[in-house]
């Protein structure tokens, strides 16, 4: 049993999910070519990507593994503040030119907040873009936002985007992904350069370090983020509602990078980030057990999870008034599913990983990608040739309590 | 149902042939075969696999009116788990369920892997996700009501009721209208579903003392 060649197994499988950086390009010329054609039909407009696609945190979806297809979100900031236009003439301004050009609007699909372009395979790999119409947010927002304690540096570059509130009627509702970024890149810099430099000392066995696109390098933090996501995509789709109940990626990504900002060294190995990530964010659950005074004095006085008068709050960075953990005081199966996840993947990556037996962390592997990646030689290598029988569930037995 | 030595023998060697790591006791005790030791159980469902080891012990009962029985010896069940008795005893599923099982011809290998293995790795699902990946019966007559809703393919508790009011009688009438009143004659409706529990004592006995237990609880 040899612990760090198991780590290093782990991120490889991990690493052979990424977003293929000629993939990562081919979308980055798409969506500069959709903002010049944009242009010249008289719309002033700069299309950025959000999420995690602007992060760095990009992960396989779960379905279609075999054919991957990557979402990247998109913002399309038309210029000018949200004073000049009404929420629906900004959507129709967009739809309207893009429907009807032969190249776009065959692949234009219309949702409530945003319009899917589909793009053609490349190397049996698909993606589509989501691109969300915005313009700057009014300046009164933005001052407001301000007297709220935010850096005037994140809020300048606050956006309003029109959400659908009834059939035919929009409205604004405000967000920032470029000031999260803002925020995230801040933190994740010293993870970055650390891992920048183990790079260039050649710790890390890239196929070829020097092809890879600034986009392509993660730091621990990235992919710790990483991580998470892919252990709750693959843990949440065991539950017939599990996309209503799963902790949202940018509710992870927010508590990851506030959790890592707190971590001292940042220097660190992936798992041990994630290790750190993990502890805090499982003690959160104490609160609900005490006063807040107490959970402060004993565990932590600025939990990234708060919980206070029977509700749950994460801020999101870029704008205080956005609480990313809104549905988890509504719903309570959110908190109660995500604490026993946290505590199962805390077992799994720092038990299970440090047992003696390599078939169980076969088992751990087996059950955390092969949804994504089943032939994975990494899996194979620990569970040799041992395949589990599949159960019938209409003739398994289910069991009785007979008091 | 009455399990005779001669009759369950090769099904044991079967049994402990598939689980090399499954003992016979050794014992002069006629009323009962003993096995115990470490069965590997390594099983998937819904994209989760476990495969691990468990320590067991195994009674199978002959000559008399009862199943076998499995008890965790390896305490690998957590002792406040709803379907583990505090001795240790799985309460693996219904006695109607089961024995509808053995009527139907599972072997004792088959209800190891049928019946205890798939209630291990419920407990691992339920452990990890908080869910029974198939489901787990009601408490008491809850779940036997349940247990004939799935044999009976009945939702309709009101006429698994009636069906088992019918078996109790153990008159089996196939050309006369079915016993849950759906205006059918018998054996175009629950006909071949319960003539079973009628034809067989085993059975019948357990679904007539269930039917008793309903009539009182009603």
């Amino acid at each position: 049993m040899n612990i760090s060649e198991r780590q290093k197994d782990f991120l490889s499988v991990i690493e052979k999910l990424d977003i293929p950086p000629t993939l990562f390009k081919n979308a980055q010329s798409k969506y500069e070519a959709l903002a010049t054609f944009l242009g010249e039909h008289g719309i002033e407009a700069t299309i950025y990507p959000q999420g995690s696609f602007a992060l760095g945190t990009v992960t396989r979806p779960i379905k279609k593994a075999d054919s991957p297809s990557y979402d990247l979100d998109c913002i399309c900031q038309v210029s000018g503040t949200k004073l000049e236009y009404t929420p629906s003439d900004l959507r129709n301004l967009i739809e309207n030119t893009l429907k009807d050009n032969d190249t776009y609007g065959g692949k234009l699909v219309r949702w409530e907040e945003c319009f899917t372009i589909e793009y053609a395979d490349v190397n049996g790999v698909s993606f589509s873009i989501d691109l969300v119409p915005a313009v700057s947010d009014s300046d009164f927002k933005k001052a407001t936002l301000i007297t709220k304690g935010l850096n005037p540096q994140i809020v300048d570059t606050s956006i309003a985007i029109p959400r659908q509130n009834s059939k035919k009627s929009y409205c604004w509702i405000s967000n920032n992904p470029k000031g999260f970024k803002m925020w995230f890149d801040e933190i994740n810099a010293p993870f970055l350069m650390y891992a920048q430099k183990c790079e260039k000392r050649g710790i890390f066995e890239h196929a070829s370090v020097e092809d890879l696109p600034k986009e392509g390098r993660h730091s621990a933090l990235q992919r710790v983020i990483q991580i998470l996501k892919y252990q709750r995509d693959t843990y949440y789709s065991k539950f017939a509602n599990g996309d209503e109940i799963k902790p949202i990626s940018a509710l992870i990504t927010t508590m990851a990078a506030r959790i890592a900002s707190n971590y001292e060294k940042k220097d660190c190995s992936v798992f041990e980030l994630l290790e750190y990530v993990l502890n805090r964010l499982e003690m959160c659950i104490h609160q609900t057990e005490m006063t807040f005074e107490q959970y402060s004095f004993q565990y932590d006085n600025s939990p990234v999870l708060l919980y206070k008068n029977g509700k749950w709050n994460v801020p999101n960075p870029a704008d205080p008034e956005d609480n990313l953990a809104n549905k988890w005081s509504e719903d309570d199966r959110i908190p109660k599913s995500f604490f026993k996840w946290v505590t199962v993947i805390k077992k799994d990556l720092f038990e299970v990983m440090t047992q003696k037996d390599d078939n169980q962390f076969g088992v751990f592997m087996e059950n955390s990608f092969s949804d994504y990646d089943p032939n994975n030689p990494i899996i194979k290598k620990y569970r040799k040739t041992r395949v589990a029988t599949p159960i019938n569930a209409s003739t398994a037995s289910k069991p009785y309590y007979c008091s | 149902m009455r399990i005779d030595y001669n009759h369950i023998r090769p099904q044991i060697d079967e049994l402990l042939m598939s689980y090399s790591d499954l003992k016979e006791e050794d014992t002069e005790n006629n009323a009962s075969i003993i096995l115990f030791g470490r069965v590997s159980i390594n099983r998937s469902y819904n994209g989760f696999t476990i495969d691990k080891k468990y320590d067991i012990k195994i009674l199978i009962p002959l000559n008399n009116d009862e199943l076998p029985d499995v008890w965790d010896i390896g305490n690998h069940i957590d002792k406040i788990y709803i379907h583990r008795y505090p001795d240790g005893k799985l309460c693996l599923e219904t006695e109607a369920f089961i024995a509808f099982c053995f009527y139907n011809g599972y072997s004792l290998l088959q209800w190891m892997k049928n019946i205890v293995e798939p209630y291990y790795f419920s407990y691992e699902y339920y452990s990890r996700f908080g869910e029974f990946p198939y489901g787990d019966r009601g408490h008491n007559l809850v779940g036997i009501i349940e247990t004939y809703q799935q044999i009976f393919k009945e939702s309709d508790c009101a006429k698994v009721y009636k069906l088992l009011r019918a078996i109790s009688q153990r008159k089996y009438r196939g050309h006369l209208p079915c016993p849950c009143e759906s205006g059918m004659i018998t054996r175009k409706c629950h006909g071949r579903l319960i003539y079973p529990f009628i034809s067989d004592d085993y059975l019948f006995s357990i679904a007539k003392r269930d039917y008793s237990r309903l009539c009182e609880a009603i």
